[in-house]
């Protein structure tokens, strides 16, 4: 799958890039961005008389506007177009060092104080400069109100409770930017993307035996306005376009079996032509065939491939979240690397970035891209392990020490308060081997440890990990297609197993990779929401890994047959 | 404020049906037909209950909502959707799976996923395809009824059945169609309507929020069971709520909302909304500045508006007959408890003074020149609809009820309303009324009679299922759970609109007035209502009702809004009514001023 649509990607993705320079040219702020930025003078003067002012208040407006249509087995189910715009305000009182968003430590967390950590303002769609700063100005009123009893709360707890491990400041010193691109155009038709969901869903309905077939279009122009009182001015825009489709059967056995493809451009061109997709949709029927029928495997540990696509969801989950810089003063976290700057973590072979800045990889558009983030930061590239040794954390404006600036990793899905988190991860190797060679170092690892197989992870749905010190710190790929792999070199497909394990353990256990970088593309949902991440690596080869058994539906298939 | 709604409020889509010759034999019928024909009769795995009793209702929806602040579009919304739910009974009339809540029900996870046996359909007319999924969500719905009367025996060996009642009722057949109709909302007029009505707080700075939001839903739904019912029935609705909200000077909250409902645009523009929504804007700037009420103990009259709220909050949920479901879990048992109507004991009781009487009309369209949207030829159940008598001369006759039996009232009054139980159009009528100020005399008679200083008045309260989403939830939070936020007494209760009113007849406006100690037991004490009635119609949720709805019916809900209920009330004076100002934090006035003019 992966390695078919990468030569058509290469091409599209410089045009794309020439485009962006040309646009930006023109760009021009946008009313909203001038209303912010008139609200926002007013804000921090109209508080300066105030015994305690607020030291520092940013405003950010997402609009979002997306179309998205759906189908299953031919049909459409929904078709929408929708436009919103959100409203989140950051409001500090106190200084850098201490303010009102200061962790209150060793107390049970009171409801009123986490929903005040989130927000819903929804703000005008059109440009009405009045309508806007009215919204923006009783807000401002609301969460300085809010901070004000926030900060009391910070300066008792900080009294009362033991010094922290971390005695970093609250929030950082940034330089002020400014940005303006131009406000990108929809490009998606929405009727045409009717016919083509049912074309994509409807061989799926030829099979009585396959449960559900969706497909989804999504279309998403999302453009942000950012102002704070350091004086940054920013407005960037980028669409996205994507196709979704998943389908699942069940096994004899009631468990269910579902597979997932996925595609994703920041062009409606860059997506994959109709030939493309429907080959894709075969192949996910010949799969689900397979799969029905397919043995399930036994918990088992032993020598495994993980592809390059499973590979980059395992180092998302197991590694990218553990270097997320406010994890490492959180005492409620595992810190499994706060003490391991500068030490080796992985094989001397391998590096790991976090790149927001990155396009594309391997040909294919990466998710996690911005250019500033939800903090004002300019988006940086960050070398998180330079051959094996961890050299950095993913920063937002939340210092910790060592770290005292934000590499730009300050996100948020609207409504929900910053946190660092990860954008594209990269995983490369150095002296990586062909394809071919890793299949016969795996063999190899099965006859040294005497085995009866390996695995090979090819596709994954996902995953999820758990980082808190109360729960065991470990991780979980959800795998879709495994393979056993033979002594003999004889592949069988099986089904009914999760890839499980504990960070440190297993990234002792990484011994190679291949030449096939591939990519992931997804949602990331953490404290701060959801945010589109991506994360590629090439194939690994890990001398142990363990599986569990999937948890199963015990609902058989249907008693009647399929009317037809 | 602009921010959407709990619910997503609907509306239809039939653009395909209305093609099709006639409604009740299009393709999404025919496979409606076809597999409930099929799964009655092939449904009967060996060992295992067959099916009893299988519906099919699928609803087509199309809505939209515009909303606007100060003269600027801030959403709009257009969806259509086609949704099926499926019911499937297994055992019999006398003991079936439902009305059974069971812990182990949560995170169940089968071939039709979500709440209540619901999917989504295809919005083609596709025999095929509408069929498959019928056959899919049957064939889910059947094996979570076996298990849940698999569990439901259980539970009920470990006890004595109180009281034999049967868990579904027997029905007459009914069918009934009706063509859909076409909706009454373009997009371009609902904008410039809501763009207009909300720039009339663009010139009112003392106004910190406001919005104004019109929603059109359109339904069509397609019913079919294996007894012989079947039905269409068409449900345009257009509504319309614009909010405000300002801070008295002390920092207190003042905040009103007005509501209209109509079948038609037509019907909407001609209640002079921009005029009621300049007068709501001028009250809440009066307001700001009147005088805090003071605490009050003593008679009340409510008018108008005030006397519908009061009635739809305080005593009507209560005509509502609730069937407490098995469960094999205590803690559940203690909240369905609090969930039973008081007046479920109390049929031959006296619930209202004699003078007074309560009848629930569905078939009724019209009462003096308003319309009445409460009405429908066949309730959800495909149940014939037909006007009740609930409360004659004071006494309570019977409450109304789906098809789940309750203790004195064995069959279905034709009230189901997709959200649970709901009445549709209520009148309460008096005998022997007050005309025009012969009313608010009686008040000040009584008054000095108690040697008070002056009575209050109330004319509008405020209508909680029109506040902001937050404000919403914490009220909804009050009614289901006494103790977290309501006291008990479900939501608290806000005179928006208030006046003293001295025995020379003067009257003195005053603000923040809550009333306390109002409940279905203050209504049997009513002094005197008036021969002059108000109109209002204004949705309907009672939360407990709709959390023994779902069990009860098969989980047949959760489709759109709260159902409306059309309310025909006359002026009231109540004996004794607690009025104070409000308890607990008060907020602090807004520390910056509004950009209006800067």
């Amino acid at each position: 799958m992966v390695e078919r649509s990468i030569l058509s990607y290469v091409i599209v993705s410089s045009m794309l890039f020439g485009v962006r320079l040309a646009l930006a040219q023109n760009a021009a702020p946008s009313p909203p961005l001038q209303a912010m930025k008139a609200e926002l003078v007013r804000s921090m003067d109209a508080f300066k008389s105030q015994p305690t002012p607020p030291y520092f208040i940013s405003y950010e407006i997402t609009d979002d506007e997306t179309i998205s249509v759906n189908g299953s087995f031919g049909k459409i189910t929904a078709s929408e177009e929708n436009h919103r715009r959100q409203l989140d305000i950051n409001l500090r009182v106190g200084d850098y060092r201490l303010d009102n968003t200061h962790a209150i430590r060793g107390a049970v967390p009171d409801l009123s104080g986490m929903m005040n950590q989130f927000s819903m303002i929804a703000m005008p769609i059109e440009d009405d400069p009045l309508a806007i700063r009215n919204l923006i100005w009783y807000n401002t009123d609301q969460k300085y109100r809010t901070a004000l009893q926030q900060l009391t709360k910070v300066k008792t707890n900080v009294r009362v409770q033991a010094a922290p491990e971390d005695k970093s400041d609250d929030f950082s010193r940034e330089p002020a930017q400014k940005y303006v691109e131009a406000v990108a155009v929809m490009q998606a038709d929405r009727h045409a993307w009717e016919e083509k969901i049912r074309k994509y869903t409807a061989p799926f309905a030829a099979y009585g035996n396959i449960y559900e077939a969706n497909a989804e279009f999504l279309a998403d122009v999302e453009t942000r306005w950012y102002v704070n009182s350091d004086g940054s001015e920013i407005q960037v825009s980028k669409p996205y376009y994507r196709i979704f489709i998943s389908a699942f059967t069940k096994a004899e056995d009631g468990m269910e079996l579902p597979r997932y493809e996925s595609y994703f451009g920041v062009r409606p061109e860059d997506l994959p032509d109709d030939d493309t997709v429907l080959k894709a949709v075969d192949s996910m029927i010949n799969d689900l065939k397979a799969l029905r029928v397919a043995p399930i495997v036994e918990p088992y540990t032993g020598p495994a491939i993980l592809s390059g696509r499973a590979s980059a969801v395992f180092f998302h989950e197991v590694f990218g979240h553990r270097v997320e810089g406010h994890r490492q003063k959180n005492e409620g976290e595992g810190q499994t690397f706060k003490k391991k700057v500068g030490q080796p973590i992985l094989p001397a072979s391998f590096s790991v970035y976090s790149d927001p800045t990155a396009l594309e990889v391997a040909g294919t558009d990466l998710v996690g891209s911005y250019t500033f983030d939800n903090e004002g930061v300019r988006a940086e590239r960050v070398t998180v392990v330079d051959q094996g040794i961890l050299k950095s954390f993913l920063m937002s404006r939340s210092p910790i020490e060592g770290f005292p600036h934000s590499n730009g990793h300050g996100r948020k899905q609207q409504g929900f308060p910053v946190v660092a988190r990860q954008s594209n991860l990269i995983v490369e190797v150095q002296n990586p081997v062909p394809r071919a060679d890793l299949k016969r170092m795996l063999i190899d690892e099965v006859k040294r440890q005497n085995k009866p197989f390996g695995l090979y992870f090819e596709e994954i749905e996902g995953g999820f990990t758990l980082t808190g010190r109360t729960i065991p710190n470990a991780f979980n790929v959800l795998p879709i297609m495994v393979y056993r792999v033979y002594a003999d070199g004889k592949e069988e497909l099986v089904r009914g197993v999760d890839l499980i394990g504990t960070p440190l353990t297993t990234f002792s256990k990484l011994i190679n990779a291949d030449d096939h970088v591939a990519v992931f593309n997804g949602l990331c949902g953490a404290e701060s929401g959801l945010v589109p991440v991506s994360a590629s690596s090439p194939a690994v080869l890990v001398s142990q890994i363990e599986v569990q058994k999937k948890e199963k539906s015990q609902e058989k298939a249907p008693f009647l047959p399929a009317p037809f | 404020m602009g921010t959407r709604r709990i619910w997503l409020p609907l509306i239809c889509c039939f653009l395909v049906s209305l093609s099709s010759a006639r409604a009740e034999d299009d393709a999404v019928m025919r496979a409606m037909r076809d597999e409930l024909d099929r799964s009655m009769k092939q449904m009967r795995p060996e060992n295992l209950d067959k099916p009893y009793f299988i519906a099919y209702r699928v609803i087509d929806a199309t809505n939209s909502a515009i909303a606007a602040t100060l003269g600027s579009l801030i959403s709009e919304q257009q969806s259509h959707t086609r949704q099926l739910t499926v019911e499937v009974r297994v055992g019999d009339y006398s003991l079936d799976n439902s009305n059974f809540l069971s812990f182990s029900a949560f995170g169940r996870a089968g071939v039709v996923h979500g709440l209540g046996n619901t999917v989504r359909l295809p919005l083609e007319d596709d025999y095929k395809e509408i069929r498959r999924q019928i056959w899919l969500a049957t064939d889910a719905a059947y094996k979570k009824a076996l298990e849940d009367l698999a569990r439901k025996r259980a539970a009920l060996e470990n006890k004595t059945r109180g009281e034999d009642l049967p868990d579904f009722s027997k029905e007459k057949p009914v069918i009934s169609h009706e063509n859909p109709v076409l909706m009454d909302l373009d997009p371009k007029r609902g904008e410039a309507l809501v763009r207009q009505l909300s720039a009339v707080f663009r010139g009112v700075p003392e106004i910190s929020r406001s919005s104004v939001e019109i929603q059109a839903s359109n339904e069509y739904t397609r019913y079919l069971n294996s007894e012989g019912t079947e039905y269409t029935r068409a449900t345009p609705l257009l509504g319309l709520t614009a909010r405000a909200g300002t801070q008295a000077s002390d920092g207190m909250p003042l905040s009103d909302a007005i509501t209209v409902y109509e079948r038609t645009m037509a019907a909407l523009l001609n209640e002079q909304l921009e005029a009621q929504i300049r007068d709501m804007s001028k009250r809440l700037v009066e307001l700001r500045s009147a005088p805090l009420v003071e605490r009050y103990n003593g008679p009340v009259l409510f008018e108008g508006q005030a006397s519908v709220e009061i009635f739809a909050e305080a005593f009507a949920p209560r005509l509502v007959a609730t069937r407490r479901p098995t469960t094999d879990n205590p803690q559940f048992e203690m909240i369905f408890s609090r969930t039973v109507s008081p007046f479920q004991d109390r049929l031959g009781s006296r619930v209202l003074p004699e003078w007074a009487s309560v009848t629930d009309d569905p078939t009724a369209t019209e009462h003096n020149g308003s319309s009445l949207l409460g009405g429908y030829l066949v309730d959800d159940d495909g149940v014939r609809a037909r006007k009740t008598v609930v409360v004659e001369n004071g006494v309570l006759k019977t409450l109304l009820l789906a098809r789940h039996p309750v203790p004195g009232m064995p069959q279905s009054t034709g009230n189901e309303r997709g959200f649970g139980v709901a009445p549709t159009n209520l009148f309460f009528t008096v005998q022997n009324g007050l005309n025009g100020t012969a009313i608010r005399d009686k008040l000040l008679t009584l008054v000095t009679q108690r040697g008070k200083p002056y009575g209050i008045v109330v004319r509008r309260m405020r209508n909680w299922l029109a506040a902001d989403p937050q404000e919403m939830m914490q009220s909804a939070i009050g009614a289901f759970m006494p103790g977290l936020g309501g006291g008990g007494n479900g939501p608290a209760r806000t005179a928006v609109l208030a006046y003293e009113v001295f025995p020379d007849g003067h009257e003195q406006l005053i603000r923040n007035g809550q009333l306390e100690g109002l409940n279905e037991t203050s209504f049997k004490d009513l002094v005197v209502g008036s021969v002059s009635q108000t109109v209002c119609n204004k949705l309907f949720l009672d939360i407990g009702n709709v959390v023994t709805g779902m069990l009860s019916g098969g989980a047949m809900v959760g489709q759109g809004t709260p159902p409306v209920v059309s309310f025909t009330v006359p002026d009231l004076v109540f004996d004794d009514v607690s009025v104070k100002p409000p308890s607990g934090d008060i907020p602090k006035p807004l520390l910056s001023k509004p950009p209006h003019g800067t």
